[in-house]
């Protein structure tokens, strides 16, 4: 069980500043550096505890306090429908953008732009009933037609949209119709029980842009979100203002300006949190979260679906008999991992997309655990009794580099020897991450598994790195995918995850769990497993 | 002298346009796919094929260099493959940051540490001469990056002194534009002073101990003229040499003290351009850094000049 569903109580309220408390911000700052550490081995300082905590407002602001601060990570590329790709630039979009529906963290959908939708009884053609009374942020009445538009232009081609990939195999450009000013249907090429959470924040690219919108969206922010862009810097950070003319009476913003400042590291945004320079940090690693004191921080836990692939080539090469792929999988210590790894914040992964969280999950398929003896057992049934040498392939980031490191020393313990190359930058999705027989690659949350069963595992995925081919797999696939029966799809993840775990294309070892600190004077600030972060709901009490 | 520097400057530029060439084909022999890049690695590929078309990255590398360099010379440093964005709108206002924290930490260093290098030399041997130098060299021994820890939560968390990002609030005061600046200058002056006042101490013990300065004082020269007028002018030129040296690492080098500070400053700029191979960022970059670099030499070369007559007779000779 995660931390996200333990329930924690905050210690009592402690005024000044100890030596526990400066050991607690050294490990902040400088996670790493030996002097830091070695204060913090003579100290008598225990990680504190944090709290799960309902973000809904409970208490009025006692002073209206017109200005918030996050820090939030900086965008990789530049912030647009089109080009983001990252959770700097979605969590921009998010704010300044509204989607036809929300994702939200219980793994439901709140209407938005979209106040309803149904299927017909095949699940081929969707029609949305679009809200009326929305505009965007330069007055332009929101409609049908700007919807229909959104669409078209994330399929066409020649725009390179993000998006693309996520409608491909599910819409054309020809499937998108305006029925009338406020109703949209979609035609699918095929049955997809869950496409209002393709078309929702899920696909953060898929904010509803004005039918006459171009291109350069940086210049204005172009949205009909609760905040509008009021300065923005690639380097820096971004400025909001509210929106007045903002539709959902519930979720007015209560701030005058947002200003979010961008990182590059999370101790440095968890450095300012503490300092008192921000309200919330949008998403931090765990060991620098668990570090922050409680009498004066909270910790928004959300279960996601953020996970590690960890592949192993099924087509040829030394993982090509499965023996020795349920091997390798049997050597990890996944509480363990998510222990030492995450500070406790994840689920257990059982080699399967289909994550603890996910309500079609069926809980009762048998947890993958530590079995060093059975492991080798099917080594020598395999005729690898003594092991081999592997390289295995990644990107630098300090979870794949301790993944990395974990995968390494446990393998070794059947006789796998593992070089590890993980190299800087995006040369991993350049040159191996398709083309190698044990590799590390990272995926975003998503409020249905359509994506990873579609594109990382079925015989056509085009992201399938462990070129995993099966037949009942497949079919397994289709059938939850294209039901939106919740009996059907349940049916279908049970058969899902017995033949991931019985064929073991990939190793799942844990689901993340995303961490947000804020002040305790904040509440109704709110984040996702996406990686959005709403705060149109938020004050400070 | 005029001609001597025309000639510099000439050098300069055969310099530059060198970095160019070298620092535009190495990134161009690099491995990578540019589109691959912007778009992200779960892209379509149709996309990525069709961008890379786009940006020409199929044609000879070259033709790809002539353009730049065409570019350049008018004043367009091409536009960043990351944001979509003209490089020089990007790289500047991170070089003006770089430029404000290096000089600030240049008002604090150079006095201070010519200074603690005469008071050493001064005391040679003494106890204000081993603290000086012992303890300069252990400042300078400690990395940028924990100075900047110990400094934020001393004087950021604890004692709520100075603020623990760098970044000075939009229409600040002069006064509010240093405020923040102080900590990471400061981590600066830790990690530089021990070696420019060594190296001025050094300098100064030389001088003192040259037959000028032992004529000087036989004249019945005041002391503190001999040192003014005879001893610092020669004992300064290496510490200038020193001081020009550390201009690269004080504009392009402080990407730990950046990171720590969130302050987005040009070596911040410059690890994201190599990181993300973000090539016109990176070749603007680097040529930034070189003409930097070039011209602080030139200065040194000038201030060397006006310092000593001798310099000054060699190279009107």
């Amino acid at each position: 069980m995660s931390k996200a569903n333990e329930e924690l109580t905050s210690p009592p309220a402690r005024t000044g500043y100890s030596r526990r408390d400066f050991i607690r911000a050294a490990s902040i700052v400088g996670i790493g550096i030996p002097l830091v550490g070695l204060a913090a081995c003579s100290s008598d300082s225990n990680s504190s505890d944090t709290t799960a905590v309902d973000t809904t407002p409970s208490t009025e602001p006692s002073v209206a306090v017109t200005l918030l601060r996050v820090g939030m990570n900086k965008p990789l590329q530049e912030v647009g429908p089109y080009t983001t790709a990252d959770q700097g630039g979605l969590g921009i979009l998010g704010n300044a953008g509204e989607y036809l529906c929300f994702s939200n963290n219980s793994f439901e959908l709140e209407p938005r732009v979209a106040e309803s939708w149904a299927a017909n009884s095949d699940s081929t053609v969707w029609t949305f009933k679009i809200r009326q009374g929305i505009t965007f942020h330069n007055g332009q009445a929101l409609d049908a037609e700007d919807v229909v538009q959104t669409f078209l232009k994330h399929l066409d081609e020649a725009n390179k949209s993000q998006a693309a990939g996520a409608l491909s195999g599910i819409l054309q450009a020809a499937g998108v119709k305006k029925v009338d000013d406020y109703t949209v249907e979609f035609t699918l090429d095929a049955p997809t029980g869950g496409f209002p959470f393709i078309v929702s924040s899920d696909t953060y690219n898929l904010i509803i842009l004005p039918r006459d919108w171009t291109s350069n969206w940086t210049s204005d922010f172009i949205g009909c979100g609760p905040w509008i862009m009021e300065s923005y810097s690639v380097e820096e950070g971004v400025t909001f203002k509210r929106n007045p003319n903002y539709w959902d009476p519930t979720r007015q913003p209560a701030f005058e300006t947002m200003e979010c400042t961008f990182f590059t590291s999370g101790a440095s945004s968890v450095t300012q949190l503490l300092a008192g320079e921000l309200d919330a940090v949008t998403f931090v690693d765990p060991t620098a979260a668990t570090s922050l004191p409680t009498d004066q921080f909270t910790l928004q836990i959300a279960n996601t679906i953020t996970h590690l692939q960890v592949h192993l080539g099924c087509d040829a090469g030394v993982f090509k008999d499965k023996r020795v792929r349920q091997a390798a999988a049997l050597t990890l210590d996944r509480p363990a991992i998510i222990d030492g790894l995450l500070q406790g914040y994840g689920d257990l992964g059982n080699d399967s997309p289909m994550a603890p969280a996910y309500a079609t999950t069926d809980q009762s398929v048998e947890q993958r655990v530590k079995d060093i003896a059975k492991a080798k057992e099917l080594m020598a049934d395999a005729g690898v009794a003594d092991g081999f040498d592997v390289t295995l392939e990644s990107f630098k980031r300090d979870d794949i580099d301790l993944l990395g490191q974990v995968i390494q020393s446990s393998f070794k313990e059947i006789g796998i020897n593992v070089t590890l190359n993980i190299t800087e930058g995006f040369g991993y999705y350049d040159q191996a991450w398709l083309n190698s027989e044990l590799g590390i690659t990272d995926y975003g949350h998503r409020g249905i598994p359509n994506v990873y069963l579609n594109r990382a595992y079925k015989s056509t995925g085009d992201w399938n790195a462990a070129h995993y081919k099966s037949p009942a797999f497949d079919a397994a696939a289709d059938k939850f995918m294209t039901s939106a029966d919740f009996a059907v799809q349940q049916e279908a993840s049970k058969e899902i995850q017995e033949i991931l775990l019985e064929d073991t294309p990939i190793i799942t070892p844990y689901f993340a769990n995303t961490i947000t600190p804020v002040s305790n004077k904040l509440v109704g600030f709110r984040t996702t497993g996406m990686g959005h972060f709403d705060a149109a709901g938020a004050v400070i009490i | 002298m005029a001609r001597y520097i025309i000639r510099r400057l000439l050098l300069a530029v055969v310099t530059l346009w060198l970095v160019t060439a070298v620092v535009f084909f190495t990134t161009h022999i690099l491995p990578g796919n540019v589109a691959l890049r912007i778009l992200g690695p779960f892209a379509q590929r149709s996309a990525i094929d069709s961008l890379n078309e786009e940006l020409g990255m199929n044609r000879p590398v070259f033709t790809q260099y002539t353009d730049w360099i065409g570019g350049v010379l008018h004043g367009d440093l091409g536009t960043s493959l990351k944001y979509n964005q003209p490089v020089a709108k990007i790289l500047f206002p991170a070089l003006v940051y770089s430029l404000k924290l290096a000089a600030l930490a240049f008002v604090l260093l150079v006095p201070l540490s010519i200074l603690g290098g005469i008071v050493a030399a001064l005391n040679r041997g003494k106890i204000a001469d081993r603290i000086i130098t012992i303890g300069g060299l252990s400042a300078a021994m400690v990395p940028e990056f924990v100075w900047a820890v110990i400094l934020v939560l001393v004087f950021g968390i604890q004692f709520s002194l100075f603020p623990v990002t760098a970044i000075p609030k939009d229409g600040a005061s002069v006064f509010g534009q240093i405020y923040p600046l102080i900590l990471p200058a400061i981590c600066l002056v830790l990690v530089l002073f021990g070696y420019v006042a060594r190296i001025t101490r050094a300098g100064v013990i030389e001088a003192l101990d040259a037959d000028y300065t032992r004529t000087a004082v036989l004249k019945g020269i005041p002391r503190q003229q001999v040192i003014r007028k005879h001893v610092l002018r020669n004992a300064l030129l290496p510490t200038i040499a020193v001081i020009a040296s550390q201009i690269s690492y004080l504009v392009g080098g402080l990407v730990a003290v950046e990171i720590i500070f969130n302050y987005p400053g040009f070596g911040l700029a410059l690890r994201t351009s190599v990181t993300y191979r973000d090539f016109p960022m990176l070749q603007a970059s680097v040529l930034v850094v070189a003409a930097i670099i070039v011209l602080v030499q030139v200065l040194a070369d000038i201030i060397f000049i006006i310092l000593n007559p001798r310099i000054r007779q060699k190279v009107s000779n």
